[in-house]
């Protein structure tokens, strides 16, 4: 067995093991929490559910501690970077070399055209999708009323679970363009290398003045100001006081 | 085997995150005796995530302190704002890839020698998750509640796998904090769920949680192209190979832009050195001079710095270790104590109206009635929500129970303010520090360790019948109360 066959066995039996581990370990808390009774966890039984699924935590450590000395004793693995073809850029390189308008095809020249409008319309349908799912989001989250002292969790749940329902199709739809804007660059990069007509005037690039220094400037006197401002007005004292003190709701001790 | 053994040398970046991870939480002695620093560096937020609430954590966590400030005084956001906006500005994402502790602890997580998840369109879209999850959960729902004056860290209450790992998984282990078991409930077990799960994606996704849920490199990300510290791209030089975003393991476009963490990988690969650090010009003179002097100069200037930086280390731990409060000790006789079944130490505290702290005071431990102590605080969320409770309680048993709120001590917004507020026909009695830190020390009298809210019942006789460790419910403290007045 060659080397590269070692490491691809050992990753995948690596790969079982810390996840069977992270579910043992998963399930023995949800087993400890709806066991119930008068207090949910106690040291002992803590102690003794982790006993149970002492063997494939033991198992998943002493894997990752073996694989450090496997990879110690095997020949060192070289990098390997697999360059993607960066087609937006190979297709901007084309464009500057190539003019398509003075291109004698008309169904060449067409189908650029198309294929440009395609991906103008992928663009800002998904913008579009985005941007309908977070105002629907931001009308529900913004209503004062839903978040009631009473029902907090209940609160936060329901505005996850619409988060969710707002965004799900944006994302999938999100995904949808980006393969086909990709699909669509690749058939305009076929295109442009049958147009034959060169750019008649290199393409000037324009010169942009750096003024990031205006927007620092100004970033670094508003921070120095609330600082000092905050610091004057004692803003610090209830950063203290909640640092010094554990809300043990927040750190999810209950 | 040298060559391997140069191999596990762990990088400059690695011995960074390595360093910071030890200032941040430089209170060593935090994790022996269980307790939390309760010093001044904690009104300073540090700029990566490391909860509080940690045992070691000296400084304050940017995230808790900003989603806390919203119900507090205004001051305090300008504060805390100002604090992040110069963090941002200073350094952008490096912090992620530098100086968080939780980073360090993906990164180590991503060691393991695994079949790993590649970055993707999937992934590219999914880094837009950390924007939604920081207007949703650090924004909008502690906003919300601040209006109804609850306070409500919503990121750190339901997600903040740092706060499960550091504070609750860090409390926890330790031995002396055996009480807090007795609170943990459904949310801990969510959270637990979630950090393990977390962990673990961590393992074959790189930094699964800074790249999709991160809100605090959500914002830092924001201001990459105009930080002071970061990588940059000399465009002159630049060939377009594509070779630097093809080796970034996060989910970058370009260099610098919004995801990039400036871990500076890309600048040892770029192979026309188009990449190159940014910063001020005294940090980057060396690369400007002579070859030999150069070699000279960084040698010398990475020998003070690192003699400097180990010099900052041992003195924080030091000082920390010799600053740490000792537990208080109470001289009485043996029947007295915190625990159920002993007699509760007495103590006079001020009694607080709403129209201020009055001259008449009040032992908690001889009111010759069943007697409730509440340690609350107008900043924590659980003791506001559960203050109602108490107030039922006063009402129903007016004639045989007395209940104590005591206010936690320096908080900005005074307790007789909030009385006149919410509670301006109370039955409680509410107590208050007025500045010499009582409260704080009758707490530890106690048993308080530092979580709220803590509850005490006592019967008329003085012998403490029931402490409770978390938030109480109504029936919780109305069978406690019958079991104090039958006792």
């Amino acid at each position: 067995m060659n080397e590269k066959r070692i490491r691809l066995l050992y990753g995948i039996l690596l790969s079982v093991s810390l996840v069977a581990a992270a579910v043992c370990l998963m399930v023995a808390c949800v087993n400890i929490y709806y066991s119930g009774g008068e207090q949910v966890y106690t040291p002992e039984k803590v102690a003794t559910a982790f006993r149970g699924i002492a063997i494939p935590v033991y198992l998943a450590v002493a894997l990752i501690f073996g694989g450090f000395l496997l990879h110690m004793l095997l020949p060192h693995e070289k990098l390997r970077i697999k360059l993607g073809k960066n087609e937006p850029l190979i297709l901007k390189k084309l464009h500057e070399k190539q003019d398509f308008t003075r291109c004698g095809d008309d169904r060449i020249r067409n189908a650029i055209h198309t294929e440009q409008k395609t991906r103008k319309q992928l663009r800002w349908g998904s913008i579009a999708m985005f941007a309908a799912g977070s105002v629907a989001f931001l009308c529900y989250a913004l209503r004062f009323d839903r978040y009631q002292l009473d029902d907090i969790n209940g609160a936060v749940i329901r505005g996850t679970v619409m988060l969710l329902v707002c965004l799900t199709v944006p994302f999938i739809m999100g995904i949808f363009a980006t393969v086909q804007s990709r699909r669509s660059i690749r058939r305009e990069i076929a295109l442009m290398k049958l147009v034959a007509a060169p750019r008649q005037t290199e393409p000037q690039a324009a010169v942009k003045k750096d003024k990031t220094w205006i927007a620092r400037t100004v970033i670094l006197c508003v921070a120095v100001g609330c600082i000092v401002g905050g610091f004057l007005f004692d803003g610090w004292a209830d950063v203290l006081t909640k640092a010094i003190n554990i809300c043990t709701e927040c750190v999810g001790l209950g | 085997m040298k060559k391997k053994l140069k191999n596990w040398i762990p990088s400059r970046r690695r011995l960074m995150q390595l360093y910071f991870a030890l200032l941040f939480n430089a209170n060593l002695k935090g994790f022996v005796s269980g307790n939390i620093y309760q010093g001044a560096s904690k009104k300073v937020c540090v700029p990566g995530i490391n909860c509080y609430s940690c045992p070691g954590a000296v400084g304050a966590c940017p995230l808790g302190s900003l989603q806390g400030s919203y119900s507090a005084d205004r001051s305090t956001l300008f504060y805390v704002g100002g604090i992040l906006l110069l963090y941002a500005l200073m350094l952008g994402r490096m912090i992620c890839g530098w100086l968080c502790p939780f980073g360090l602890v993906q990164d180590l997580t991503y060691l393991v020698k695994t079949p790993k998840v590649k970055k993707g369109v999937v992934t590219r879209l999914l880094s837009w998750v950390k924007y939604v999850i920081l207007v949703f959960f650090v924004v909008i729902v502690p906003v919300m509640y601040a209006f109804r004056d609850t306070p409500l860290p919503a990121f750190c209450k339901y997600i903040c796998p740092a706060g499960t790992f550091e504070g609750g998984i860090g409390l926890l282990s330790n031995a002396v904090n055996e009480s807090y078991f007795s609170m943990l409930g459904p949310l801990f077990t969510w959270k637990f769920l979630l950090m393990v799960s977390i962990l673990v994606g961590c393992v074959f996704i790189y930094r699964l949680f800074c790249r999709f849920i991160c809100p605090l490199g959500a914002f830092y990300g924001l201001f990459n192209k105009l930080s002071f510290l970061g990588v940059k791209v000399d465009e002159s030089k630049c060939t377009d190979c594509g070779l630097c975003v093809a080796h970034c393991k996060v989910d970058i476009k370009k260099v610098g832009d919004r995801e990039c963490i400036g871990c500076g990988d890309c600048v040892d690969v770029c192979p026309t050195k188009a990449i190159t650090w940014k910063g001020p010009k005294i940090l980057l003179r060396a690369n400007e001079a002579e070859p030999e002097k150069r070699k000279m100069a960084r040698l010398t200037t990475r020998i003070i710095v690192g003699v400097l930086m180990l010099a900052l280390l041992g003195g924080a731990i030091a000082y920390y270790w010799v600053t740490a409060p000792e537990t208080v000790k109470v001289i009485a006789p043996e029947e007295y104590g915190n625990t159920e079944g002993k007699y509760c130490y007495g103590y006079t505290l001020p009694v607080v109206t709403k129209d201020g702290v009055t001259e008449q005071t009040l032992d908690p431990s001889t009111t010759g009635k069943v007697t409730a102590i509440n340690f609350w605080g107008t900043w924590c969320t659980p003791c506001v929500q559960e203050l109602p409770h108490f107030e039922a309680i006063a009402e129903e048993y007016a004639d045989q129970v007395v209940v104590i709120a005591i206010h936690s001590a320096m908080s900005s917004e005074t307790g007789p303010d909030y009385i006149a507020e919410h509670y301006p026909d109370s039955k409680l009695v509410f107590s208050q520090d007025t500045g010499s830190g009582f409260t704080g020390e009758y707490y530890t009298m106690l048993g308080g360790r530092g979580s709220y809210p803590y509850t005490l019942v006592l019967n008329a006789e003085g012998v403490i019948t029931k402490v409770f460790w978390s938030s109480v419910t109504h029936e919780d403290l109305q069978a406690a109360v019958q079991q104090a007045l039958e006792s």
